[in-house]
């Protein structure tokens, strides 16, 4: 037991080579902030502008799901998210949530902070952070929110138990919000949540590089890969660049959470003393959903019943998959970075967001 | 000439083996006629347990029985005698269908069944007892392979359906499944007429299972969990998909044939049959 300490140490070590090995560089690349939460963390902000002559009325802040930073949002350059909202007249604001490294790392024993985060602080303090930021360097009344995973649970969360007004439109890509009957993976994923409790640090950075780097690790990863993307879908350099430059760390209390939910069901707080999921009904913004017909993470009747109990007059739904003519059935994370996904996910997803938001100013 | 002849024998003898050969039997049950409403077979009659099914409206029948590794095969060679029943596209189907259990109840005088919807197949089971007579048993368990009931959110299967029925360039491959070589099973025609009402309402003792996969255009998940969810029967939810140990993300064609369909999908059924 006492040698357990620099085993981890020099595990940690070796990773940490892998990792900084030459990583493919992403040219998209904005200006940075690093707005304050009241409870004392650094998030992130990655501002885009339009890259018309015209930008439109309200910015856009995305936002990325579990275990990931912003950057798989800018990995296919021209035919990313955030260039086509630019392309479209948007203000973008990427956001990165607390415990990323843009905004500094977290100690993993010590430190001024430590993963020790759980998504009740993404929902009450991050995305109030990032709303009043935007607000403020955009001089808008209202921010369009664009989630992708938990990216879009946070916003679900806030605005169904938080009085959060600020948001005019959101759109969700594979966010779920309920867990029902999962699927074997999931539940082998869920049983080991008990390291948790054991560990300071669910080191997905680490493990996701040394997935890359070592092809022969492929046989160990037990279909983890399968759940967050269809491998087919994806060409392999936004692989490469998805494993070594998107994955973040996870903090404990932050998967002993899900493990919770896909326990009980629903999203609730870590004190189980709010159910997100049962507020759900008191969204009335316009919304989209989007959802992949091969999605593991977020499967189809999970999504449908979260647009089902949206209350908005106006909410939509995209389905991205071979029923709707698309070349193939998109995973988790294929939303955003598939093959074809720009035409068939993103751009869809962007023109119901331009019909919404048409006022126009006109740059200097 | 003689090594011949015992080659040849051996071949003979191992193909005796190999092949299970199943015996088709037609039943003229139904009450009319001249327009048939129905019709209904049967394979292997000297089986133990009884099996009774009602057939894809958009696949041939001769996906379930063709092949070594059809669905009628493996439960012909797990002892079970099968019937099915096709319908025919009618506004009526739900009473027709209703007429044609009852009648093939009557006629093979058994006390216990289980009953199957395969594909679209399902839609007519949706309402099989109300009012059902006392006299007549109902099924002990009922299962779903790849069928979908509640169609209404947009871009569902049937308003896609329509679009493919109107644009004649658009091929059902790779739409509706992934195996070009079932096209020769693939049938179409119109569904209209037949779409279930999103509700099933079937005796809550009676246990039921869904089994769907992962990547069904036809029946998609999200059209079988909210009445999957409502149901208060003993009741299972069986995805078949990589995510849940299968060979891999089953549509709708490799749903009823395919090379790991007998492990993955049938085994499956079966093992909860006989639970």
């Amino acid at each position: 037991m006492r040698n357990i300490f620099p085993r981890i140490l020099c595990i940690t070590f070796c990773l940490q080579i892998l990792i900084s090995c030459s990583t493919p560089k992403i040219a998209l690349q904005g200006k940075m902030f690093h707005p304050k939460t009241t409870d004392d963390w650094n998030l992130s902000l990655e501002y885009f502008p339009s890259s018309q002559k015209f930008t439109r009325k309200n910015p856009v802040i995305l936002c990325h799901g579990l275990a990931a930073n912003r950057n798989y949002f800018k990995i296919n350059e021209d035919n990313s998210l955030v260039s086509i909202l630019q392309k479209q007249g948007f203000d973008v604001y990427l956001l990165e949530l607390r415990g990323r490294n843009a905004a500094g790392k977290p100690g993993i024993w010590f430190g001024e902070h430590t993963y020790d985060y759980n998504f009740d602080d993404y929902v009450k303090e991050d995305v109030n952070t990032a709303i009043t930021e935007v607000l403020e360097k955009s001089k808008a009344d209202k921010v369009n929110w664009i989630g992708h995973s938990m990216g879009g649970m946070v916003v679900y969360a806030r605005l169904g138990t938080y009085k959060e007004d600020r948001i005019s439109n959101l759109i969700t890509f594979g966010s779920p919000f309920f867990f029902p009957e999962p699927n074997k993976t999931f539940r082998m994923l869920s049983h080991f949540s008990f390291l948790s409790y054991i560990i300071p640090v669910i080191p997905t950075e680490s493990l996701a590089a040394a997935r890359q780097r070592i092809p022969l690790l492929k046989y160990s990863e037990a279909g983890i890969g399968n759940m967050i993307y269809h491998e087919p879908n994806i060409e392999e350099n936004v692989l490469e660049s998805l494993r070594l430059q998107s994955v973040n760390n996870v903090s404990p209390t932050e998967i002993q959470q899900f493990a919770d939910w896909s326990e009980d069901g629903v999203v609730e707080s870590e004190d189980k003393k709010i159910v997100y999921s049962s507020n759900l009904n008191k969204i009335q913004i316009p919304t989209l959903v989007v959802w992949g017909t091969r999605d593991n993470l977020s499967p189809s009747h999970v999504t449908r019943r979260v647009y089902d109990e949206i209350s908005s007059k106006d909410k939509s739904i995209h389905i991205v998959g071979r029923s709707q003519g698309h070349s193939q059935d998109y995973g988790h994370t294929d939303l955003l970075i598939g093959k074809k996904a720009a035409e068939e996910a993103l751009l869809p997803a962007v023109n119901w967001l331009v019909d919404r938001n048409k006022e126009l100013k006109l740059n200097q | 000439m003689k090594y011949i002849k015992i080659l040849i024998l051996i071949v003979c003898i191992f193909n005796c083996h190999s092949n299970h050969e199943l015996i088709r039997k037609d039943y003229s049950l139904d009450s009319n006629l001249n327009n048939q409403n129905y019709s209904i077979s049967s394979f292997n009659e000297s089986g133990q347990k009884v099996m009774i099914l009602f057939t894809p409206t958009i696949w041939k029948t001769e996906i379930l029985f063709d092949d070594d590794k059809s669905l009628i095969h493996f439960f012909t060679k797990k002892d079970y005698r099968v019937y099915f029943i096709q319908m025919n596209q009618s506004k009526n189907h739900l009473d027709q269908a209703q007429e044609a259990l009852r009648n093939l109840l009557r006629h093979i005088k058994i006390s216990e069944y289980n009953l199957g919807g395969i594909s679209t197949g399902g839609w007519h089971i949706s309402n099989i007892y109300r009012g059902w007579s006392s006299d007549l048993p109902k099924a002990s368990k009922i299962f779903f392979l790849g069928t979908g009931f509640d169609y209404n959110y947009p871009h569902s299967f049937p308003k896609q359906y329509d679009s493919f029925l109107e644009n004649t360039n658009l091929h059902p491959y790779p739409r509706f499944f992934l195996n070009p070589g079932l096209m020769k099973y693939w049938k179409g025609g119109e569904i209209e007429v037949i779409l279930p009402e999103a509700e099933l309402n079937i005796p809550s003792d009676i246990p039921i299972a869904f089994y769907w996969g992962k990547i069904d255009s036809i029946s998609p998940s999200e059209s079988i969990y909210p009445i999957y969810r409502k149901l208060k029967n003993p009741k299972l939810w069986m995805e078949l998909s990589i995510a849940n140990g299968m060979a891999k993300d089953y549509d709708q064609g490799s749903l009823l044939l395919g090379d790991e369909t007998t492990e993955d999908v049938f085994s499956e059924i079966e093992r909860w049959l006989e639970d």
